[in-house]
């Protein structure tokens, strides 16, 4: 078992699956009801703590810093958008954006879209607290090692750069020069410049002469490019259709061209490039029960706005207020959120029996 | 000969191609005035248009990233990249600790010089690979990252067009050169506010001569996106606008000497000689 990695953490790929599907609900509706939903499951996961490889308890200041996003969008909208039948009171005066009438209809728009971006910052917050860097970049296709490496290599020399600076500092200190000031502050950035090259340097040597991107040049290149070039024609497509009033499925059927299209290319460059693997996370039972849960709402979500484009998730408090609509069964389907939770919850649950 | 010519064509073509599809992504409150915003049955196209965005900006960066890193295919320019990556994404790191006035970042130096020396593919990957590198580190990823990446990759790619200006005024190594990268790093400043708005102003809603609405002409919606830059971002992206142009100023021209220095040492390359 990878060192930090215990049997309570998820894999990666659950967090990813976990995260698509909240950005996805949040993307698709404005139903507060529903949005309060998904908010109470990433609150639930993110107050466990505990189910990621960083995971150190959960820290209070994300969760109420998310929260405030809240009044302070309904606020936000009441005062600056004068447009709703419902009229709380009006601001007399002529306060530039300010002065008209204060509306229900506003302050239920400013408050939905608060919520939905402070499920967005919390539920980013729990995917960056129980994804670690590594296993971040081990997700990366491999048809993209190239960008992982560079990715690799720069979080990795990130320490070495703190010492070289402390270094820098410690040796102009010592000749008496003074640091404070832009231009002074040459005396530090050259010369820690001129050494991360050096670095630089010393590690292309390095892995030239372990043979890197030897084997791995791509050998189809003018065919990928024909697939890119083949892709962006159908999203263009997609997108225009979208525009030009064309039904919705053929929209989605050219947005899935293209995206398909994408896939093939990667997945054909992944399957050529060699690679060593030091550290294996296995993907474990439990994981695969995890992200199910998530994934089964992804499914109903991407079928009924894409294949059906079904209104069934979208309100608008606009013109006139009312009572947003309701369906327990979607509520219930919202809940697979909370498949990670659950999870650790029954492995804790048999671990203590 | 010919093979080669067609692989440089199909590359350009694919750069171009993503480049004006996510300029498209980012400008179509511009072109399509009669897309529906208000609620209806149809309003379900607007909650998903922020998500056809990021479908179609992260596709574009995925090309891009995938055709750029062809450039990188040398063990040299991968520790390159990631070094100055790195002192880039600790700058970004130092940024978020310290916040400078308004939206000064003093990641735009290095993007804006890599470009400008090692070429427009390079320029991209270091501007994306910055943000995406120190999103990590600081734990900022986010549906915005890849708006951000792309338009960090737009700085790096478009400093390269800069050289050949310069090298043809002859101006490499001199004041001009100098005052040339600080007029760009300035409109660049601007430049990026302007394109990062432009991601949430269409689905906000607010005082009618600032916002979009749906049925309004091409040169109204210019005249509103202006208002709204003017009155809520102008002075943030000031402040980086200035910064870019102090840390030029003040740190381009030995920089400049530096990197040009190991860009030989890093592109030199070896030929036996025929016996």
């Amino acid at each position: 078992m990878p060192e930090g990695h215990t049997p309570a953490h998820f894999h990666a790929w659950v967090w990813l699956t976990w995260m698509t599907t909240i950005l996805l609900c949040v993307s698709l509706t404005r139903n507060p009801l529903y949005l309060v939903v998904v908010w109470l499951c990433v609150a639930i996961v993110h107050a466990a703590g505990g189910m990621g490889e960083l995971a150190g308890g959960n820290a209070p200041l994300p969760f109420w810093l998310s929260l405030m996003v809240v009044p302070f969008g309904a606020i936000f909208n009441a005062f600056t958008v004068h447009v709703g039948e419902r009229v709380i009171f009006i601001l007399p005066g002529q306060f530039p954006l300010l002065s008209g009438k204060i509306t229900w209809e506003a302050v239920v728009y400013g408050a939905t879209n608060g919520l939905a971006l402070s499920v967005i910052l919390l539920a980013f917050w729990v995917f960056n607290r129980n994804v670690s860097i590594p296993s971040f970049l081990h997700m990366l296709p491999r048809a993209f090692h190239s960008i992982a490496i560079v990715g690799s290599i720069a979080i990795t020399f990130v320490p070495l750069l703190q010492r070289e600076v402390h270094q820098i500092q410690e040796a102009q200190a010592i000749r008496g020069n003074n640091l404070s000031g832009l231009r002074n502050k040459l005396a530090l950035l050259l010369p820690l410049l001129v050494s991360s090259l050096e670095h630089a340097f010393q590690l292309a040597e390095v892995m030239t002469a372990r043979g890197f991107l030897q084997s791995s040049v791509s050998s189809n290149q003018t065919v990928w490019r024909g697939a890119f070039l083949g892709g962006f024609g159908l999203l263009l497509g997609g997108w225009l259709s979208r525009f030009w009033g064309l039904p919705g499925w053929a929209a989605n059927l050219l947005f899935g061209g293209a995206m398909a299209l994408f896939v093939i290319v990667v997945l054909a460059t992944t399957r050529k490039v060699r690679y060593t693997v030091y550290r294996s996370t296995p993907f474990r039972l439990r994981d695969a029960l995890a992200m199910s849960g998530c994934a089964c709402l992804l499914i109903f979500l991407l079928f009924q706005s894409f294949v059906l484009s079904a209104p069934r998730l979208a309100y608008s408090p606009y013109p006139v207020l009312r009572l947003p609509p309701f369906e327990p069964w979607v509520a219930c389907l919202l809940l697979g959120t909370l498949s990670p939770w659950l999870m650790a919850a029954f492995q804790k649950h048999d671990s203590v029996s | 000969m010919r093979p080669r010519l067609l692989e440089r064509l199909m590359s350009d073509l694919v750069i171009l191609s993503s480049t004006l599809l996510g300029c498209f992504s980012f400008l179509y409150p511009f072109f399509f005035p009669n897309f529906e915003q208000t609620p209806s049955p149809a309003g379900i196209r607007v909650s998903e248009m922020p998500l056809t965005m990021t479908l179609i900006l992260g596709l574009c960066v995925l090309a891009m990233l995938f055709e750029s890193q062809q450039s990188t295919a040398n063990a040299r320019f991968v520790a390159l990249m990631g070094v100055l990556v790195a002192m880039n994404s600790v700058l970004r790191y130092i940024e978020t600790a310290i916040p400078g006035p308004g939206g000064f970042s003093p990641i735009f130096f290095l993007i804006i010089l890599s470009g400008y020396l090692f070429g427009a593919k390079f320029g991209f990957l270091m501007g994306a690979m910055t943000l995406f590198v120190s999103a990590i580190l600081t734990g900022g990823v986010g549906p915005w990252l890849p708006s951000q990446m792309f338009t960090a990759g737009w700085v790096g790619m478009s400093a390269a067009m800069l050289f050949p200006i310069t090298s043809h005024l002859g101006w490499h190594g001199k004041a001009g050169e100098t005052v040339v990268l600080a007029i760009f790093g300035a409109v660049w400043g601007l430049l990026y506010g302007a394109i990062m708005n432009l991601w949430s102003w269409p689905f906000l809603i607010g005082p009618s001569d600032q916002y979009w609405q749906p049925g309004i002409s091409f040169s109204q919606t210019l005249t509103r996106y202006g208002v709204f830059y003017l009155v809520t971002s102008l002075a943030w992206d000031l402040g980086r606008s200035m910064g870019n142009v102090l840390l030029i100023v003040t740190l381009a021209p030995v920089t400049l000497r530096v990197l040009r220095r190991f860009r030989e040492r890093f592109t030199f390359v070896y030929l036996a000689a025929e016996v």
